[in-house]
């Protein structure tokens, strides 16, 4: 039987997973903005797909603003693509 | 002139800026300095822009040929400057040197698109500006469709992990 990935399967994350999925890199007001979080519950998120290794984080200024940027890590595409493969064949023993 | 060079690099990202304010940013591909290459395309243009100019002044060159002329050295920048930047930019940027492409190829074919005396000018300025500004408003529109289908298809893909099994 096929086990969900946890850090997956919580919908902010995964929905944040699927956005990344989808661009090189996005910024914290973008994934913000187009998941409709807050920001408290943004970065609490961001920082436990980070913990698990499925999205790097870049911190850099723009001008004296902080900017935050993540992506995908190839471990966080292949998290993605096995929850989607694990969520099948969950579907197909039902 | 002022417009491809200073617009290229400092305006058209500053319009974008406050245009998307607030809505953050996402890149399509990865990071890639092409820095020394917009920078021979605008030298490339403003040599362009001095002999094409010159020639103008010399009467060598009829009025009429003018803009299918300066695609010589306006393609080539509008070109460079789209694939350089864009990552940070639209695609659909590089609408605007197929349109001046287009638009030249009609002028030599005699299609009766250029201004008449005294307008003269308006047929150089109207094709960079105007086309320049329909690219953007079409990379501006798909900006906005592709948004809601990314929310939609995040929304969506929230909901579909958490459907019970069974149904479908």
């Amino acid at each position: 039987m096929a086990e969900l990935d946890p850090y997956v399967h919580e919908p902010v994350r995964l929905r944040a997973m699927m956005v990344l999925s989808g661009v090189a890199r996005a910024d914290f007001d973008f994934l913000r903005t187009t998941l409709g979080l807050t920001k408290g519950n943004l970065s609490w998120h961001m920082a436990k797909l980070e913990q698990a290794g499925y999205v790097a984080i870049r911190k850099s200024f723009r001008g004296k603003i902080p900017h935050t940027e993540y992506s995908l890590t190839d471990a966080g595409r292949r998290a993605l693509a096995d929850y989607w493969a694990a969520l099948d064949e969950i579907r197909r023993l039902a | 002139m002022w417009f491809s060079l200073v617009g290229a690099n400092r305006l058209l990202p500053a319009i974008a800026a406050w245009l998307y304010r607030g809505e953050g940013s996402a890149s399509l591909g990865p990071d890639t300095c092409h820095a020394p290459a917009l920078k021979w395309a605008a030298a490339f243009l403003m040599a362009g822009v001095t002999i094409h100019v010159a020639l103008g002044f010399l009467g060598l060159l009829p009025l009429r040929l003018m803009q299918p002329v300066s695609l010589l050295y306006v393609g080539p920048f509008l070109l460079i400057a789209g694939l350089t930047q864009r990552v940070e930019g639209s695609p659909f940027m590089l609408l605007w040197p197929v349109l001046y492409t287009i638009h030249a190829g009609l002028v030599l074919g005699g299609a009766p698109i250029q201004f008449g005396k005294g307008y003269e000018a308006l047929n150089m300025l109207v094709p960079v500006v105007g086309y320049g500004l329909l690219a953007a408003l079409a990379g501006h529109v798909y900006s906005r469709f592709a948004l809601r289908r990314l929310r939609a298809l995040a929304a969506r893909a929230a909901h579909t992990s958490r459907r019970p099994a069974g149904e479908g």
